[in-house]
């Protein structure tokens, strides 16, 4: 999911920091890029960031909120929401086409409510701005207007094998794969119907789909092989590979080594039941060979059954996909990958850099903890991608609502919770995560037939001269699977 | 009951034995009077052979040779798990072991793969087209690298220590080539058919083996459980097409010069017919074996030609004179009773399963004696008596019946136990045979 880039131009010092919490916490996806106290710096930064939300004040010391707007060129789906005491230029605001209208001093609902808006008016205008609803957008709209279907075609320089020209195209060498998640979430979103039309195995560390297989020992792993038919000689039973029926290299003669006949035809006295290997690197004979799959993109060398297989479908635009290529839907594929927003280290650290921020010009003790499932694993085995998905959602949504307003919650990975207490001392914050805790743990065991979940846990100050980097180093170093 | 009493005491010993001629003549001194005789011999011999016993031991765990375990056969692939864990406790742990799946239509494929992939059997060979058991062994044999094969069905399992106690006579005598291990039942209490297989097995494989065994004439070395040297089977080629394959390859070994012994102490267990039915079907296809290649194929061990070895003549004219021209002979025995003591066959009839009851028991307290678990098996006196109906009726009418399919029909070769292919190639080589043997006879 794209971050919402904001900028919050007041020049009240305390309200700007007021302003920029209200900010963090109204959606996860906003993202303060800076704050400016007067029109001067404003500008300058509204040039350097791609602006998505503006909140303004009108009064600044150098101009009027109103003046800054002339002085910038307002990108098209820019939203403005204007805060200020005073409501005498509403209807000035209307004419310069702003999303909302704060009326100092305001409610968190009332923000929230407000930059909800701002973000779905974000949405509709710009359309979804994510790369994946981008490239579907431009796919169906390739295809619409050519009144074509997004078809797979053959290919031996794409890294799938397939690859649809309509999609394709815009995805370079490495990505070619994220087309079929594409499409498979437009199909379940109705804006597609797929045919199938073949199966594909692609590499498992990158999805190369042209592999080079061949046969390997089951033993040493080796692909030098020599492989013999199996020859059963009626009469007499014996058994053996072809060669030992094979008087001379010359002749096609086949003699049995027990009986001495010569061998007449296959069927009448003599058939071929089975096919045996001979591993030429280290001897080992056998009939079930592994088969693998070289990679010679990245050079990993898989068992055939751990490939990833996909399917390959032939895609109609539905009247729903037609109406999203004309613009008259809004392409906003769910679920592409849900876990974007929850496994996110990258806005904690961003949470956690403001808070060691405010650290150095007030004086207050803020915690950051980590907790970490150690046996979840043991569950995730069982229950596929699909499964753990849902369990990580689930939990992350629970976490949120237990919450107080000013802390904050992320996934590191699957199994490794991040926590920011913000403006409390250790015990506080342990009697919290000692709370989440016993939650979590039996929102497990309700949910997975007593599933008994096991935690390791670390919590510290936060230390203001240091990096957020270094904060979560040390709290991850306390767990035992840390390399 | 006083009739009875008064009849046999006016008719007198001489009267008894006019009567029970046929017991007396030849099933007296073949079964009683040998088994007896072996057990004072054994119990001599094992007097002083306990030293060899020993040594024998030490040179083998020392020699430590390596041994290949194959295991034949057709849809048995339920029957793996049992096997391969009875195999992973033996005693002696060299060993490979191989499972042939012949053309099997169940999921054996899948369960063998599946031992194979764990490490559990070192290799698994699936011949999709079946092929018959010989060539399904002579597969195994072909990919086994063990000094030593040991030749095993997979509906059975090993005693702890049955590899070792099997491989201990080839330490004792190098000239012994193969050697047969005991057949325990599996499944001796499901129903009354399998009780009396295991005083069967116990009275026919366990003292009758050790019987033919110590005079040299043992005839088989059972598929069941049985162990060769690699260089002996080489020398034959492995297997010819069956029914009866392990007997015949024991007389090619035979002929070879070399001996075959039959060790007591290597003890598998081993699933037999739960039923009268598939029990017959098993034995029609066991004695028709008798027939094909006692009489016919080995028919050469009668003739005095140069290769004439004396024992192998007995051990195949013991085989044949008990089992087949007595099987036949008994039938004018039957004609006498009936016509001579027409009036008192009543009484001849209860005497009979006197007498005939007191013979078992006299065979099976030779049992009990040689068996280890002695006290496990005495439950087994109390079905004595319907031994008796067993061995001397049922058994015996499926010997003849058998006998005659295929001495009339050659009805093996059409036996379903072979692939189609296979037997039609037999009967060809057969022929090819007579016509040679008729050559050089005119």
């Amino acid at each position: 999911m794209k971050k919402i880039n904001c900028l919050i131009v007041e020049d009240d010092a305390a309200f700007q920091t007021v302003a920029f919490h209200m900010v963090q916490k109204a959606d996860r996806r906003l993202n303060p890029v800076g704050m400016a106290s007067n029109g001067a710096e404003a500008i300058e930064m509204y040039n350097r960031y791609d602006i998505d939300i503006l909140f303004l004040d009108i009064h600044m010391p150098d101009m009027s909120g109103f003046e800054f707007l002339d002085e910038i060129e307002i990108k098209e789906d820019m939203q403005i929401i204007l805060m200020t005491g005073d409501e005498d230029y509403a209807l000035q605001a209307f004419e310069y086409g702003i999303t909302d209208y704060l009326l100092k001093p305001f409610s968190a609902i009332r923000f929230r409510k407000s930059v909800s808006r701002a973000i779905e008016r974000l949405k509709s205008e710009g359309q979804s701005s994510s790369t994946e609803n981008v490239l579907l957008r431009k796919a169906l709209q390739l295809a619409h207007s050519r009144n074509k279907d997004l078809v797979p075609v053959p290919s031996r320089t794409s890294k799938l094998g397939y690859t649809y020209p309509l999609l394709t195209i815009n995805l370079d060498y490495e990505n070619e794969f994220i087309a079929l998640d594409i499409l498979d979430s437009a199909e379940k979103e109705g804006l597609l119907t797929g045919e199938f039309v073949d199966y594909i195995y692609s590499c498992n560390s990158c999805y190369n789909g042209l592999l080079h297989f061949r046969e390997a020992c089951p033993k040493c792993q080796s692909s030098h092989l020599h492989i013999e038919d199996l020859v059963h000689h009626f009469p007499c039973a014996y058994v053996g590979p072809v060669s030992d029926f094979v008087k001379s290299e010359s002749s096609d003669i086949m003699e049995c080594p027990k009986c001495k006949r010569i061998l007449k035809h296959i069927g009448v006295d003599y058939d071929k039941p089975s096919v045996m290997y001979s591993c030429q690197q280290c001897d080992h004979e056998f009939q079930d060979p592994h088969i693998k799959a070289k990679c010679h993109d990245c050079g990993a060398d898989t068992r055939v059954e751990r490939l990833v297989k996909r399917k390959v479908k032939k895609y109609k635009l539905t009247k729903l996909g037609r109406d999203a290529a004309t613009g008259k839907y809004n392409i906003n594929l769910k679920g592409f990958d849900e876990l974007n927003d929850i496994i996110n280290d990258e806005y904690f650290i961003r949470l956690l850099k403001n808070e060691i921020g405010r650290k150095k010009v007030a004086n207050f003790d803020s915690t950051v903890a980590a907790l970490q499932f150690s046996n979840l694993t043991d569950l995730y085995q069982g229950i596929g991608e699909k499964g753990q998905k849902d369990l990580i959602i689930e939990l992350f949504e629970m976490l949120n609502r237990e919450l107080h307003s000013s802390d904050a919650v992320i996934f590191k990975d699957r199994i490794t919770t991040l926590f920011l207490f913000t403006e409390k001392g250790v015990e506080e914050s342990q009697a919290l995560l000692t709370k989440y805790k016993d939650r979590l743990a039996e929102l497990i065991r309700d949910n997975f037939d007593d599933f008994e979940v096991t935690f390791e846990e670390a919590l510290m100050l936060i230390e203001e001269q240091k990096e957020p980097q270094f904060h979560l180093k040390q709290l991850m170093s306390s767990f035992n699977n840390v390399e | 009951m006083v009739d009875f009493v008064t009849y046999w005491s006016m008719e007198g010993v001489s009267g008894f034995f006019r009567v029970f001629w046929f017991f007396i003549l030849f099933e007296f001194p073949r079964f009683i009077v040998m088994d007896y005789s072996m057990l004072l011999v054994y119990w001599i011999k094992g007097k002083f052979a306990e030293k060899d016993y020993q040594e024998a031991r030490e040179d083998f765990l020392s020699a430590k040779p390596f041994i290949s375990v194959i295991v034949p056969g057709k849809n048995e692939g339920e029957n793996f798990e049992r096997l391969v864990e009875s195999l992973e406790e033996q005693t002696y742990r060299n060993f490979e072991i191989i499972i042939v799946d012949d053309g099997s239509d169940d999921h054996s494929t899948v369960i063998g793969r599946h031992l194979e992939k764990q490490g559990r059997i070192d290799k698994f060979i699936s011949n999709t087209v079946r092929g018959g058991k010989a060539s399904a062994a002579n597969t195994a044999l072909r990919y086994a690298t063990g000094e030593f094969i040991v030749h095993l069905d997979a509906d059975s399992s090993l005693r702890y220590d049955a590899i070792e106690e099997i491989m201990i006579p080839f330490y004792m005598d190098s000239k012994i080539g193969a050697v047969g291990g005991n057949l325990e039942v599996r499944n001796p209490d499901v129903n009354l058919s399998t009780t009396f297989q295991q005083i069967e097995y116990n009275i026919f494989i366990m003292v009758g083996r050790m019987v033919t065994s110590s005079l040299g004439i043992l005839r088989i070395v059972s598929g069941a459980f049985g162990a060769f040297r690699k260089e002996a089977l080489d020398k034959v080629h492995g297997w010819d097409i069956g029914p009866g394959l392990d007997g015949d390859i024991t007389i090619k070994i035979r002929k070879l010069g070399y001996r075959v012994h039959f060790e007591p102490k290597a003890t598998i267990f081993t699933t037999v017919p739960e039923s009268f039915i598939s029990l017959a079907k098993q034995r029609m296809r066991w004695s028709r074996s008798l027939v094909r290649f006692r009489l016919r194929k080995h028919n050469n061990l009668f003739m005095p030609f140069e290769t004439f070895d004396l024992r192998n003549f007995l051990t195949v004219a013991e085989n044949i004179f008990f089992n087949f021209i007595l099987n036949f002979f008994w039938y004018i025995y039957m004609i006498d009773i009936i016509v001579n003591f027409n009036q008192e066959i009543l009484y001849v009839l209860v005497a009979g399963i006197m007498l005939y009851s007191t013979s078992k028991f006299l065979q099976y307290v030779v049992v009990l004696i040689l068996s280890r678990d002695w006290k496990r098996k005495l439950k087994y006196l109390a079905y004595l008596p319907g031994m008796v109906f067993y061995t001397g009726y049922y058994m015996r009418f499926i010997r003849t019946a058998a006998y005659l399919k295929e001495l009339f029909f050659k009805d093996s070769f059409s036996d379903n136990w072979n692939p189609l292919k296979t037997s039609a190639q037999a009967k060809i080589l057969e022929k090819n045979i007579e016509r040679v043997f008729s050559k050089t006879g005119s």
